[in-house]
């Protein structure tokens, strides 16, 4: 079976841990707890056109104290870039970790996922920003760690880019 | 590895076999390996919820050496020290987040997690220790200086002010020119409201001393502050227009702690009695002083003079 690492970026308490928990066991909790170092999941993913084996890498949140150890990323064919759509900065973080990434992996496919879709009342993110990373050709979804709205997907998606690409 | 030995079983590690590549056989390795030159260091690596590792490989003329260190106490440590830095830093979110009044449905979340602070929008009594602190002879300054060069000041101290009430669990009732309004005992914490309040206040004394040692040695200008803390049941509520809404207290805590800020020398704090009762910690730091009247009525005031 194919396998294929990937990893999860972003800044802290964006949701990566809680998203990577709705994805393998399906459960959601609201209490935050902070990941350090990197912590590693596997699942397989079955779609009609694909199986494939996923490596999850889910790595500690950036923030003003602690970088992103992006060797990490080494060997990863994709990644998640996850924001807190009810934090704006989080977004310009995880911009700045996309050409992070881009230097220790190169292009790789990337999903930007816009997490926390559940608290919309105190969205942040504005409709034209987005358009313009959709304009770049970029994927971009919002997710719900809590609800689960746009998880599997998100996952899924990142897996057909990969191995399209690898067929490419 | 199997040469070496110590107990890789602890990493998972099982049934290893030789002239394999070791990255099929522990798949954490498998991206890292082979090493074409220098070292490589992969702190508190969780390959299963059961232990937590640092990898460390590096290349020699012989090969590839890995080390797996057991990073279990290391990686509580360290969570333990960033889960209250980064839970104060979404503290500090959430209530910026209430001061521009964009959080104005947080009282009622219809999403069903509950909101850090907590309290009737239409208001309610609470007991709080309420802070004043404002920077002495700001006003001179602000007469000769530019309004540019002045707010770049201004600002300067007031986010130290700020952030000292935010990061030491209170909240910014409101700033006043060159003053700022702090409330503690709003957020759930183990500490008393007059211990948040008086640390909050030594804290700032001391963050504003160290900005002055910064600002001397660039030859800009300095400021000392004075504080006034005092303790008691206040009215809270959201006060304001439907989209431009902030937290307020009011009651006799905020005139007494407004009046012993106005008598507080530079540098100085100075705290009602009712506050100095509610200090669970050390109090000798703070003398009983002068008298001091508010509305009619005479009260004992304690000081506390930050080193010079």
């Amino acid at each position: 079976m194919i396998q294929k690492k990937i990893c999860l970026l972003g800044s802290f308490a964006v949701g990566k841990t809680s998203l990577v928990k709705r994805f393998i066991h399906g459960k959601f909790s609201d209490k935050y707890l902070t990941t350090i170092g990197v912590k590693i999941d596997k699942k397989i993913v079955h779609t009609a056109d694909f199986t494939a084996k996923l490596l999850i890498w889910d790595l500690a949140g950036e923030d003003e104290f602690q970088k992103v150890r992006l060797e990490y990323l080494r060997g990863a064919s994709g990644y998640l870039l996850v924001a807190d759509g009810t934090r704006r900065e989080t977004l310009n973080k995880a911009l700045i970790l996309k050409e992070g990434a881009k230097a220790v992996i190169g292009k790789k496919p990337f999903v930007l996922l816009l997490n926390k879709a559940d608290l919309d009342g105190k969205w942040e993110i504005e409709p034209n920003l987005v358009n313009d990373f959709v304009q770049k050709n970029w994927i971009v979804m919002t997710t719900s760690a809590k609800t689960g709205h746009g998880v599997e997907e998100a996952f899924q998606i990142l897996t057909r880019e990969m191995l399209e690409r690898e067929n490419n | 590895m199997l040469d070496w030995g110590g107990n890789i079983e602890a990493y998972g590690i099982k049934s290893l076999r030789r002239n394999q590549p070791v990255g099929q056989q522990v798949f954490f390795l498998n991206d890292f390996l082979p090493l074409k030159h220098g070292s490589l260091y992969f702190p508190c690596v969780k390959p299963s919820a059961q232990f937590s590792t640092d990898i460390h490989i590096f290349h020699t003329d012989d090969g590839d050496w890995t080390l797996l260190l057991d990073a279990t106490e290391e990686e509580l440590r360290q969570k333990r020290l960033q889960q209250k830095g980064n839970e104060v830093r979404l503290l500090r979110k959430e209530l910026e987040r209430m001061l521009e009044g964009v959080n104005k449905d947080s009282q009622k979340d219809e999403t069903g997690t509950s909101p850090i602070i907590m309290f009737r929008e239409l208001g309610e009594f609470r007991d709080v220790a309420v802070l004043f602190a404002d920077i002495d002879k700001f006003t001179t300054y602000s007469e000769t200086e530019s309004p540019e060069v002045m707010l770049k000041t201004l600002n300067y101290f007031l986010d130290a002010m700020v952030r000292t009430i935010t990061d030491g669990a209170g909240v910014l009732d409101k700033i006043i020119g060159d003053a700022v309004m702090g409330i503690f005992g709003l957020t759930p914490t183990t500490d008393t409201a007059a211990d948040l309040a008086v640390k909050a206040g030594i804290k700032m004394q001391v963050n504003i001393a160290e900005l002055n040692i910064l600002r001397r040695s660039t030859g800009q200008s300095t400021f000392n502050i004075s504080i006034g803390i005092a303790s008691g049941p206040v009215a809270v509520g959201m006060i304001g227009a439907p989209y431009r809404k902030t937290i307020s207290a009011i009651g006799s805590a905020v005139n007494i702690a407004a009046g012993l800020q106005k008598q507080a020398c530079p540098c100085e704090i100075l705290i009602d009695s009712a506050t100095l009762q509610n200090i669970r910690e050390d109090r000798s730091c703070f003398s009983k002083t002068h008298k001091f009247t508010n509305k009619h009525e005479s009260l004992t005031a304690y000081s506390y003079k930050a080193p010079l």
